[in-house]
């Protein structure tokens, strides 16, 4: 390839890095994080860190009583979540209808009772709208929300993010090409020597080896992104003259059965006893039952966690508890493209395998985070030691000042969730816990930010780095005194998904602290060539 | 969960990282360049077979990265013993 194309290719890969390098971080970071939503989630509902299994004759008994209640009207679908799979702290029953309004079109209303798991007492009764609409954040799925969109809202939120996928696949291609000794590179790290090399070789191994890695997060975030806004629009637009309801019927499974109005009782203990024993690897999270109580009901069970990389639903026969097919999300759709579609979610997630590719997928995406952070040092670290500087010195100075409180401000406004969450549960245990959430994550990254932007380096990096070491190594201790809720008494209370958040979170925070203290040490001995690089 | 499995997977993805860095072998050595794939295979196989041919295969990506990079960050302190 010409020099001159490869220049312009260097070009764009550096404007790329500086315009998304910090939202790159951000998402990638936060991403990081939000791989373990449902680990997380968990630890922060006091009421899942305790496995509470429901027998399917229960789930039996709650969905004929509460169906007598509603009335035939809102018996066209129901939904119930499966409780072991701890994703709610409540039984949710969903009961829906559709009714024929005055203008000949169809509304479908529905409503939500909300059980508790023990003693099976009704504690809250909403329609669906309503309970769609209210967002009840704890840490795990602020963070999570966060990733997706950044919580813009719909569609920016998603439209960035996916965008932002985009252009770290641009950053990938054009880093190849520039890049090109990628072999002779593969091994190639000298830590010791400059501040420069450090950070030139750290972003070409963490690229090079990780580039696959980093491809499949790139393309399968901007799918994600962009399919709710962009594709799935468009697509209808070409196909279904628009009509997006028509297009996703078609390319999903769950089919609504020919209702033969005859009566037969839905056998929902005997479907679930079936899957639950049938199908162990499957982690049965939610069921939804169509046409209940007719002959020709067909019952939905879905998980995920077998074989299969994507989620998974076992389809019944309603009357007869028969067994029909196993099938993925986008089973119907024929050829591979159902499977690429049905391994967008759980490829970006790394919830295929369990926790131990989980801690894969949550290591390799810290150094998709680092790829954007590294590139920009290096940037900076080369513009204001550089002789004729392509900008002015202070603009170098400022952008650093910049990474450092938005970078580093992320990181401490999550590391802060963890006892903010706790404090929370203890002192407000029933009460929507959004708005201090949200208040203290964006106060602590806007005064990160500000810290950054108007006080040295010398003085705000500690204190970033600093306190989140302490807020991460106060979650452990924290959690002992307020819940009681520690590694000695862990059998006893079974909280062990919870205790160990708790304990990572403590190892993690020695680990930080061990890794500063050397970054730290290493400044004063190499404080010259530190000097050069920051001002 | 299989977790022994997976570390033997790690270790093997390792040594084969080890002995490509060691002797050059992209370049020069051969021999040294099989062994390197047939221990990087042997651990794609056994980890197909723990998870499945999809699931196995982005598992094997994801070790296979990982090791590289750690064995990379951590190369310049063997090297210096």
């Amino acid at each position: 390839m010409k020099s001159i194309t490869i220049k312009k290719l260097y070009k764009l890969h550096s404007w790329v890095g500086l315009i998304t390098g910090i939202l790159l971080f951000i998402i990638a970071f936060s991403g990081s994080v939000a791989v373990f939503e449902k680990e997380l989630k968990i630890w922060s509902n006091n009421e899942l860190r305790t496995p509470i299994t429901l027998s399917s004759e229960d789930y039996e008994k709650l969905i004929n009583s509460y169906a007598e209640r509603v009335g035939d009207e809102y018996l066209d679908e129901i939904d119930f979540n499966i409780y072991r799979s701890r994703n709610s702290n409540h039984i949710e029953l969903t009961f829906e209808g559709h009714f024929k309004l005055e203008s000949g079109n169809e509304e479908y209303k529905g409503i939500v009772f909300e059980l508790d798991p023990i003693t099976f007492k009704l504690l809250n009764t909403t329609d669906t709208d309503t309970f769609y609409e209210q967002s009840k954040y704890n840490m795990a799925s602020f963070i999570a929300d966060f990733h997706a969109d950044l919580h813009l809202g719909r569609p920016i939120g998603l439209i960035l993010t996916g965008l932002l996928g985009l252009t770290l696949m641009v950053s990938i291609i054009t880093g190849i090409f520039v890049h090109r000794k990628i072999l002779a590179q593969l091994f190639t790290f000298r830590p010791m020597r400059t501040f420069s090399l450090l950070l030139a070789d750290g972003h070409k191994v963490m690229s090079v080896w990780g580039i696959l890695f980093h491809s499949i997060i790139a393309f399968t975030g901007a799918f994600l992104g962009l399919a709710t806004v962009v594709i799935v629009p468009a697509a209808a637009y070409v196909s279904f003259n628009g009509d997006q309801d028509k297009l996703i019927e078609t390319f999903t499974s769950i089919k609504p059965p020919i209702i033969s109005n005859i009566e037969k009782p839905t056998q929902i203990a005997a479907i679930l006893d079936h899957s639950f024993k049938e199908k162990k690897e499957l982690n049965i999270s939610r069921v939804s039952i169509l046409g209940y109580n007719d002959k020709n009901a067909l019952v939905y069970v879905f998980g995920s966690g077998d074989d299969n990389l994507g989620s998974q639903q076992l389809v019944y026969n309603g009357a007869t508890a028969d067994f029909i097919k196993q099938e993925a999300n986008f089973g119907r759709l024929e050829g591979i493209t159902g499977d690429i579609l049905d391994a967008m979610y759980p490829l970006h997630f790394g919830n295929f395998g369990g926790v131990f590719v989980k801690f894969i997928w949550s290591i390799l995406g810290l150094s998709t985070a680092l790829l954007p952070i590294t590139g920009l040092m290096l940037w900076i670290e080369r513009g204001i030691n550089t002789v004729t500087p392509v900008h002015h010195k202070n603009t170098y100075h400022l952008f650093n000042r910049l990474l450092i409180g938005s970078c580093g401000g992320i990181v401490l406004a999550t590391s802060i969730l963890f006892p903010v969450q706790l404090i929370l549960n203890y002192v407000y245990p029933d009460s929507i816990h959004n708005i201090p959430i949200f208040g203290m994550f964006f106060s602590v990254w806007l005064i990160a930010i500000l810290l950054s932007l108007f006080f040295n380096k010398k003085y705000t990096l500690p204190i970033i780095s600093y306190l989140t070491i302490l807020f991460l190594f106060s979650t452990m201790p924290m959690d002992a005194i307020l819940n009681n809720s520690h590694l000695f008494n862990m059998f006893e209370t079974k909280h062990f998904v919870s205790v160990g958040v708790n304990f990572f979170m403590f190892v993690m925070s020695l680990f930080l602290f061990f890794i500063f203290h050397k970054l730290s040490k290493k400044n004063h001995v190499d404080k010259k060539s530190l000097q050069e690089s920051f001002a | 969960m299989n977790v022994l499995p997976l570390f033997l997977i790690i270790f093997l993805c390792v040594i084969g990282i080890f002995l490509l860095n060691e002797s050059n072998v992209i370049y020069k050595k051969k021999l040294i360049l099989i062994l390197v794939f047939i221990l990087g295979f042997s651990a794609l196989l056994w980890v197909i077979f723990l998870y499945g041919a999809l699931r196995g295969s982005f598992i094997y990506l994801g070790v296979l990265s990982l090791s590289g990079m750690f064995y990379t960050l951590i190369r310049y302190k063997l090297v210096k013993q």
